[in-house]
């Protein structure tokens, strides 16, 4: 098993760092969020951190208002 | 150029903030890494399905099949990831009337489109380079990697990736909402995929860039065929550019 692992721990480890990476930046923008274009706050926290690398993906492009210091 | 520069200083600056460069960079360097994964231990997913008593003799992967799965997720994911992350590039400004400033103080319309244009041109290129790089590195590390017809099959891609860009420029510039940039980049891809079902046609498709680089890379089919498709993309590219400056020009804001 372990074994296995070595041979794609390579692979895992830039993976999993992009995908903390990502996670980071979505909750620190969400917490940092009052407005948003779609959803709420608890749920975008929820969608980042459930689903792996696309949630975060998802909450910055529909979730966060680009806008939300205009008005 | 002053403008030029000082408006495409803006304009990466606003997808700074708006993190969409890192998004992008993010999901191409994912993508660089996941394709040589996939192909990898797609032998494996293959033989865990376990069909009783049914021996498949599945070859060794190789370079080849790490390239293979970098097109086929860049094409897709990719691609549809950047369409996304830019289309509003045109449409969030007019429709939310930031421009006007500018064009009122002497800001040109020309610049806006060409430097929206270059500034997406840009990350587009960084993005893609980063991919390519990283799945390179990764395939020269599994693998031996030799290629047919060397780096010129990724320039394919590259250019389809600007003839979208220019799309959805020509698509917000007509619409004023990112709903025109996303269906005149899918109503694009559509007439090229009916476009596809015509042989003859094959060679002049610009669809063919990025679903010709099986062939090239297996070498089954030389470059030379595909360069009128490659010619035809650049010359859409620059009237697509023209054409969403004219409209621009006529354009009541």
């Amino acid at each position: 098993m372990f074994e296995t692992l070595k041979t794609y721990l390579p692979f895992i480890i830039p993976l999993l760092l992009i995908q903390l990476a990502l996670m980071g930046a979505a909750i620190y923008s969400i917490l940092h969020q009052r407005h948003f274009r779609t959803g709420n706050k608890a749920l975008w926290i929820a969608v980042s951190i459930l689903v792996n690398i696309i949630g975060p993906v998802l909450y910055f492009t529909l979730g966060r208002d680009d806008h939300a210091g205009d008005y | 150029m002053k403008q030029f520069n000082v408006f495409l200083h803006k304009e990466i600056t606003e997808n700074l903030r708006t993190y969409k460069s890192q998004i992008l960079i993010a999901v191409f360097l994912l993508l660089g890494i996941i394709s040589p994964l996939l192909a990898k231990l797609l032998p494996e997913i293959i033989g865990s399905i376990g069909l009783d008593g049914l021996a498949i003799a599945l070859p060794e992967p190789t370079a080849l099949d790490a390239w293979t799965q970098f097109f086929h997720n860049v094409s897709q994911m990719g691609l549809l990831c950047m369409v996304i992350l830019f289309s509003g590039l045109m449409a969030n400004e007019l429709a939310h009337g930031t421009l006007i400033n500018l064009l009122a103080k002497g800001l040109s319309r020309t610049t806006v489109i060409l430097a929206k244009f270059a500034s997406a041109s840009l990350q587009w290129t960084l993005a893609y380079l980063l991919c390519l790089g990283t799945c390179a590195l990764y395939t020269a590390f599994y693998w031996s990697a030799s290629l047919h017809h060397g780096w010129l099959v990724f320039g394919g891609l590259w250019l389809f990736g600007e003839l979208l860009i220019a799309l959805m420029i020509f698509g917000g510039t007509l619409s004023s909402s990112f709903y025109g940039s996303l269906s005149l980049c899918a109503g694009a891809i559509i007439l090229f995929t009916l476009l596809s079902l015509f042989p003859d046609a094959v060679s002049l498709n610009p669809l063919s860039l990025t679903s010709s680089t099986q062939a090239l890379l297996t070498n089954s089919q030389s470059i030379t065929y595909y360069l009128p498709a490659y010619g035809i993309t650049a010359v859409l590219i620059a009237s697509f550019l023209l054409g969403s400056i004219w409209l621009f020009k006529k354009k009541p804001l």
